[in-house]
């Protein structure tokens, strides 16, 4: 079973994550903010990342660098309710850029597309 | 003085100068509407400087009109122009922070319709998180309703006290629930009705935020402490203060800006609108957290303050 860390520091945006990915087949891990993501990224090694931008202890790209510094092949999607991240070549880095939506189909077509 | 007709069409010349000549003092009347006898209304400073002889009596005075119209309009537009860039600012931080809540409300709705359709159970707490970021969002709009209308407040003579008393009375049974008791400590330079010139409504809510989130810092079986004070150059001092987890340092100065909250339930709104609300009563507001104590400072310009014979009725 694929391994996926979500990291979300809204608590039902992130257990919405969890129980959706759990449903297409996956073993889900999360973490609420970024430090407790690396930590949970450094421990478990998922096959893919998702990290949420806009996080209080350290913003979601500053974490998707310090995870390439060690790992540059982890898939990572990075996503955000702010859509103008997407013009910020600091994003780049990640396999995926997706703007939150209730709507989890691109999510999950995405994660399938990275790790299947 | 040598008696003169003075006469400028569309504006009563005789009213300020009579008021100049009772003080013998020059004068600058500020923002004086002036017709000139035309339609097109003029908005002008009226400067009246009193002429006096080598024997210091009045020998004439210099009129001289300063048309402002044009200074006056362009500042006009600047401040709706400043109003209309804030209130784009504040449309798009709405629209960032009503994002996560719909998120969690349309995917939980999703989630669920799909279940129903598969014939598969529902969990109630999946609903409930459904109805809980609804009330968010309601929450959102209220307070973003009312930051928008804040302007709009109807001023009458108010006693604060009294003000305060229902504030308290609104929400004891909140207080109750957190096990957290309400002092109202009245300073004794203080008469027994302290006016201001404000709205109760809008006070009441500011008063009401800062209690509210007193309550919600304190420890269980602590008191939030409201004390009112007589301040510096007739102003009224009131305090709301609590022990219990203090506001770290880095967020003092961000705490009345929109959409900051340290509360994973808070709009973000609360103390912003608490602080406009006071800003509209010509007052002002700061908060000193330290050791494990917080407290609020508000000051208000005080309309009148009975004297002290007033507060030995008090009782």
């Amino acid at each position: 079973m694929k391994k996926i860390l979500v990291i979300e520091d809204e608590d039902n945006i992130r257990n919405l994550y969890r129980d959706e990915l759990i449903d297409e087949g996956y073993d889900v891990l999360t973490a609420k903010d970024a430090e407790c993501g690396f930590n949970q990224y450094v421990k478990e090694g998922p096959d893919l990342i998702t990290i949420d931008i806009k996080m209080e202890d350290m913003d979601g790209i500053e974490l998707m660098h310090k995870i390439r510094k060690i790992d540059k092949k982890i898939p990572i999607i990075l996503y955000t309710a702010y859509g103008e991240y997407s013009q910020d070549f600091s994003t780049w880095a990640a396999d995926e850029y997706l703007v939150k939506s209730s709507d989890l189909k691109e999510l999950k077509e995405k994660i399938k597309a990275l790790i299947s | 003085m040598a008696k003169h007709k003075l006469e400028i069409k569309g504006v009563n010349i005789k009213r300020y100068v009579k008021k100049v000549l009772k003080k013998e003092k020059s004068k600058i009347f500020e923002k004086v509407n002036c017709s000139f006898g035309t339609s097109e209304k003029k908005i002008c400073n009226l400067n009246l400087s009193i002429l006096k002889n080598a024997n210091n009596k009045i020998d004439g005075i210099i009129i001289i009109l300063d048309d402002i119209t044009e200074k006056i309009k362009l500042e006009r537009s600047l401040e709706d122009f400043k109003k209309l860039a804030h209130l784009g600012e504040l449309a798009a931080q709405v629209s960032h922070e009503i994002r996560n809540p719909l998120i969690a409300i349309g995917g939980y709705a999703r989630r669920a319709e799909r279940k129903l359709l598969s014939g598969q159970k529902v969990k109630v707490k999946n609903i409930s998180i459904i109805v809980n970021e609804t009330e968010r969002l309601e929450a959102i709009l209220d307070n973003t309703l009312h930051f928008s209308h804040s302007k709009k407040i109807n001023f009458k003579k108010i006693n604060i006290i009294n003000v305060l008393k229902e504030c308290v009375d609104i929400i004891s049974s909140y207080a109750e629930k957190n096990e957290v008791k309400i002092d109202i400590n009245i300073g004794k330079s203080l008469p027994r009705r302290v006016i201001i010139n404000g709205s109760a409504q809008h006070l009441k809510q500011a008063f009401i935020n800062l209690i509210k989130n007193s309550i919600e810092a304190s420890y269980r079986g602590d008191i939030v402490n409201i004390f009112l004070e007589k301040g510096k150059k007739g102003k009224v001092i009131i305090k709301i203060e609590n022990k219990g987890s203090i506001i770290e340092s880095k967020d003092l100065e961000k705490i009345f800006l929109p959409f900051f909250s340290s509360k994973k339930t808070g709009t973000g709104l609360g103390l912003t609108v608490t602080k406009n609300i006071i800003l509209d009563h010509n007052g002002a507001i700061n908060v000193k957290s330290k050791e494990d104590i917080t407290v609020f400072i508000i000051e208000l310009p005080l309309e009148a303050v009975k004297n002290e014979e007033d507060f030995s009725n008090r009782g």
